[in-house]
């Protein structure tokens, strides 16, 4: 009996699998999970399921950079691939070549995800749209030189507002080179214009894959110039048209969006003037209203009339000058008299004159004994006159 | 609305009349300072119209050739 390694039994194994012609090619339905794209190697790796069974499979960089959409969990496919066995491990898995979503479609699920990618950097969102100028001096439109686009949008500016000028970036709107196409136009007005138009007449689906374009929603997303984009498909907005500042269903609709018209324009000017007239008309007749009533005042009919007034003033306000200076006169002699009856009671005479006496020595007064020698010569004053005397002996206490 | 020569865009003309015409309506503007407002006002409407009417549509084409600008 023959003893195997386990590699050598995993290579048998995995020969006999690659050998098979059943099973290379196959085709396999089923859903993704755990789907995993590793960066570094490009690799997709994931696992294959339907309800009773999975299996693990490989999609490497060179055929999964090939798919124009991402492959996510929960998705249901069909791929097409080879079955083999992974050695290290002795796992049997498959290696997919190719991968077709079911039910949307491979171009419906790319151009889902392209619109969930640039939703989510910001480029659709409503904040960050431009005003469109109310009265713009250089429209710049980008279309086909061909299509009925540029005519419409020509003919509804020349009858709506000739007061513009015109700029025309001519651009592919179908076709491989159509994305770069508008892109280029776009960058070539931008900055030129006060708003750019972009679109094309209606057309299929098909025809519209310029207006779904990644390259060409950054660059109206990053365009300084409002743009407003009609593409032309009612039903199903392009990525185009979600990312303009301004979206509407026909060229026509875009150059009437862009402009104001000339007669409202002028009707709106006749109103301005109307409101200014009347304006003025009102000043002028309050102005007028005001002077009448200062015509007809008292003063300026009779000037002498102000003079009497002021008269009649000057005469009250002396009167009652005169009044408060009478007052405070009176006021003023009935405080002196109090003082003078304060000042009498207080008087030395008047003690003297109820039987007191002040005793003197040359200019002092004697209040104290001590002050006093025998011999002395002093002065006792009284009420009516004074008597000279001198001091014949002293004693102390009483 | 055509290039800028001496005269103002309409859009600054247009600005300039709006705001002529509030003021007058607020109404505590002086006579004399009414009376200057309402005659620009009036000139400037009146130039204004004469852009309209008189303008004619121009369109000029750029040359595809100008790669990256």
């Amino acid at each position: 009996m023959q003893v195997l390694s386990v590699a050598q039994l995993n290579r048998y194994v995995k020969s006999l699998l690659e050998e098979d012609r059943k099973l290379q090619p196959v085709f396999l339905r089923g859903e993704i999970s755990s789907f995993h794209h590793h960066s570094r190697s490009g690799h997709c790796y994931f696992t294959l399921q339907d309800r009773e069974a999975s299996v693990r499979a490989v999609m490497f960089r060179g055929q999964a950079e090939g798919l124009s959409f991402q492959p996510e969990d929960g998705m249901q496919v069909v791929v097409r691939a080879t079955v083999s066995l992974y050695e290290r491990e002795g796992s049997f898995q498959i290696y997919v070549s190719d991968l077709i979503p079911e039910g949307e479609g491979t171009a419906a699920v790319a151009l889902r995800q392209r619109r969930e990618r640039l939703a989510a950097l910001g480029v659709f969102d409503l904040e960050r749209k431009r005003q469109i100028p109310r009265f713009p001096e250089t429209v710049g439109i980008v279309t086909s030189e061909n299509g009925a686009a540029i005519g419409d949008m020509l003919r509804t500016l020349e009858s709506r507002c000739p007061a513009v000028k015109v700029l025309f970036a001519p651009a592919q709107v179908q076709g491989e080179e159509a994305p770069e196409s508008l892109v280029m136009a776009l960058q070539a007005l931008d900055g030129c214009c006060d708003v750019i138009l972009i679109g094309r007449g209606g057309g299929s689906s098909e025809d519209l894959s310029a207006f779904n374009d990644e390259a060409l929603a950054m660059a109206v997303f990053r365009c300084a110039t409002p743009v407003i984009s009609a593409v032309g498909h009612e039903q199903d907005h392009t990525i185009c048209d979600l990312a303009a500042d301004l979206r509407v269903p026909t060229p026509t609709a875009a150059a009437q969006a862009a402009v104001p018209s000339r007669d409202e324009l002028l009707t709106g000017l006749g109103r301005l003037r109307g409101r200014m007239a009347g304006e003025m008309l009102f000043l002028l007749d309050r102005q007028e209203k005001r002077l009448a009533v200062v015509k007809s005042a008292k003063v300026v009919k009779n000037p002498q009339e102000l003079l009497k007034i002021q008269a009649e003033r000057l005469s009250f306000l002396r009167e009652s000058l005169y009044n408060k200076q009478d007052a405070l006169l009176r006021q003023k002699g009935m405080e002196v008299a109090r003082l003078a009856s304060v000042l009498d009671s207080l008087s030395p005479l008047r003690v003297l004159s109820r039987g007191y006496s002040l005793v003197e020595r040359g200019e002092q007064v004697v209040s104290s004994v001590h002050q006093l020698e025998a011999g002395d010569k002093i002065s006792v004053r009284f009420s009516d006159g004074i008597a000279r005397a001198i001091v014949d002996k002293l004693e102390q206490g009483n | 609305m055509d290039k800028k020569k001496d005269t103002v865009s309409f859009e600054q003309g247009m600005s300039r009349l709006e705001e002529i015409v509030a003021s007058l309506e607020e109404g505590s503007v002086e006579l004399e300072t009414a009376m200057a407002l309402f005659t620009e006002g009036a000139k400037l409407s009146a130039s204004l119209e004469k852009q309209l009417r008189d303008a004619k549509l121009t369109v000029e084409k750029l040359l595809p050739e100008q790669k990256q600008g």
